[in-house]
């Protein structure tokens, strides 16, 4: 894509509303990653300190949020939180889609014993229950968040591998493939220039998606005493440590649990109107 | 007249979940430079497979033998790289559906400037420039625009005009177009044939047009060759073919055309098409035909030259052979 239509795409996302929605949440999300020591009331407690004289107090002009059962100010943590998450979901992601996307358009477009060897494989890692996979190689590698985001990627990306191998069957049957092989053109450009870009769509959507299941999958190898360790702040162990104390104190899981949820939407939503952008015969919708 | 492509003795299986399908039943053909040579015939007799073949783009269970000699050179024994460099620059092809054609996601400029941009080593500026003369060639007013249009926003005429221009991308010295106007309304058909026929003569280059409409055929074709069931019935002139029709199904052929100027019934030939899985022994069209001999059943007739430039293949007029 050249520079003016990456503009003209932006441009378009910014006009719809709801997709504006979701740049201005994903961007605060950034921003508050980045900027996360000076926006936390309590830095020093959002990275671990305890303060037993507060623990589980509910949400308060001190502790917006409350605090949790080590008298940390959640809000603190919840804001810290946002690094980890977007960290993970988006190197999940980008690591199942690095191994699935190319291994999907090679099985779907050669077919033959390229398909069947490397659609067994995918078949080998689909028959593990995903969270089962991820903790067999999580436990493999050690703890530890890169190791956690290793695990979770290379247990993710045969999703991706079915999904654009079945593209890439219906795509290569299509007149225009027909027509740049009639050319003289070869595989490799053609697998570049006229599978993958009309293939990615739904991945981009799925890929969208998955960074909530990501996060919420780091989450449960960080509970299970794998990936973050405490007293890191990750949304998903909050969560995790939170729901025994639902019942009583709310504020606890809740606002983490908040956090995941308005992420998740925001990935969703951006990812919804770009697919829509991306293909030209959708584009007239927004013009 | 000099020989450019010369088709002899082609034979095309499938193999398929029902077993072998025997598709082409020992084609043989010629074409000369500068003409414009039409194939008939009814769908599944195996025009479309006989061109993949010429460009060898069939699917990986087809079986071929024979010959397709081609400026002098075997195609059935090149090399997968050196069929590259013959497909689009020495054969170039037009396709039966200009709708879906070009890809959809990319403006007609970048799908040009890649064809162009694929056997020339020039830039990028230079092969827009080639790609505006290309479609000024086919008659594409405002051929800038046409450059940055996306293909939906093009009509189905203009869209195959683009197709043409991109398979003239390197003076090809034969054109095949297969059903090139099939999806195209009656009046755009005119258009496009007269279109080829004149750049024909700009470029010189044959064409091999296949087609079932045999009114497309006496407009625009020099010689003419029948299909039916994976055989090559008939050759002829397109004059003589319409005059002088020899084999059985040729003369059922023209005689199914309605003539609007008498209000007589039509002649429908009677009976279906073969299966190519298991076709008929001998004259694969023998079952259908009125005139059928014993030997039909027996032995395929041979394409001999009945008289001068044209060939039939029907034991009708193979008489001196077994009678």
């Amino acid at each position: 894509m050249k520079k003016d239509e990456i503009i003209r795409v932006l441009k378009i996302m910014v006009r719809n509303k709801l997709s504006l929605t979701g740049i201005i949440i994903i961007i605060a999300l950034i921003f508050t990653a980045i900027f996360a020591p000076f926006l936390a009331p309590y830095p020093e407690q959002a990275e671990g300190e305890p303060n037993l004289e507060e623990k589980l107090q509910p949400p308060s002009s001190t502790h917006w949020f409350g605090t949790d059962y080590m008298g940390r100010d959640v809000l603190s943590r919840v804001i810290y939180g946002a690094r980890i998450s977007l960290l993970v979901a988006v190197s999940v992601v980008a690591l199942g889609l690095l191994i699935g996307v190319p291994l999907g358009l090679l099985a779907g477009y050669k077919g033959g014993a390229v398909d069947a060897i490397i659609m067994r494989t995918t078949d080998i890692f689909l028959s593990f229950p995903p969270l089962l996979l991820a903790l067999l190689i999580s436990v493999t590698l050690g703890r530890g968040l890169e190791n956690a985001i290793i695990a979770l990627g290379v247990s993710w990306w045969p999703w991706y591998t079915r999904l654009i191998r079945g593209m890439a069957i219906s795509l290569k049957e299509k007149p225009y493939v027909e027509v740049a092989k009639s050319m003289g053109i070869s595989n490799w450009k053609i697998i570049g220039r006229h599978i993958l870009p009309n293939a990615i769509s739904p991945v981009i959507v799925q890929g969208t998606m998955d960074m909530g299941s990501a996060i919420l999958e780091a989450s449960a190898l960080s509970f299970l005493g794998l990936g973050v360790q405490p007293p890191t702040a990750d949304w998903g162990l909050m969560v995790s440590q939170g729901k025994d104390y639902l019942l009583n104190y709310w504020w606890y899981p809740t606002f983490p649990g908040l956090a995941i949820f308005i992420t998740v939407i925001a990935f969703n939503l951006v990812g919804d109107t770009l697919r829509e952008i991306l293909d030209p015969r959708l584009r007239r919708r927004f013009l | 007249m000099n020989e450019l492509l010369s088709i002899e003795d082609l034979y095309l299986n499938f193999r398929t979940f029902w077993g072998m399908a025997y598709v082409l039943n020992g084609i043989d053909l010629k074409i000369y430079k500068d003409e414009v040579f039409g194939l008939v015939g009814e769908t599944g007799c195996g025009k479309s497979v006989t061109s993949m073949s010429i460009l060898r783009l069939l699917p990986s269970n087809a079986e071929v033998s024979g010959r397709i000699i081609f400026e002098g050179k075997n195609l059935l024994e090149l090399s997968e790289k050196e069929m590259k460099k013959i497909r689009g620059e020495r054969i170039s092809m037009v396709f039966q559906d200009p709708m879906s054609s070009l890809n959809p996601l990319f403006k007609i400029k970048t799908q040009m400037v890649d064809v162009i941009k694929l056997h020339h080593k020039i830039s990028k500026e230079e092969a827009i420039e080639r790609a505006i003369e290309l479609l000024k060639a086919v008659n594409l007013p405002d051929p800038n625009r046409i450059l940055e249009s996306y293909p939906h926003q093009l009509s189905g005429g203009m869209r195959q005009r683009v197709m043409i221009a991109l398979a003239l991308s390197f003076n090809p010295s034969l054109l095949i177009a297969d059903e090139p106007t099939t999806a195209l309304d009656v009046t755009i058909q005119k258009q496009i044939l007269d279109l080829i026929l004149e750049l024909k003569k700009q470029y010189h280059f044959s064409v091999l047009l296949i087609t079932h409409d045999l009114g497309v055929v006496a407009e625009t074709c020099d010689r003419v060759g029948v299909m039916y069931a994976g055989n090559m019935v008939e050759i002829a002139d397109v004059e003589e073919l319409f005059e002088n029709p020899l084999h059985p199904y040729t003369q059922g052929l023209l005689s199914a055309i309605p003539d609007p100027r008498y209000k007589k019934p039509l002649k429908p030939l009677r009976g279906n098409v073969p299966s190519l899985l298991e076709p008929p022994p001998g004259c694969r069209f023998h079952p259908r035909c009125d005139h059928m001999m014993p030997i039909c059943k027996k032995e395929k007739p041979k394409l001999i030259e009945y008289s001068k430039n044209h060939y039939v293949a029907c034991h009708l007029y193979g008489g001196d052979v077994n009678g």
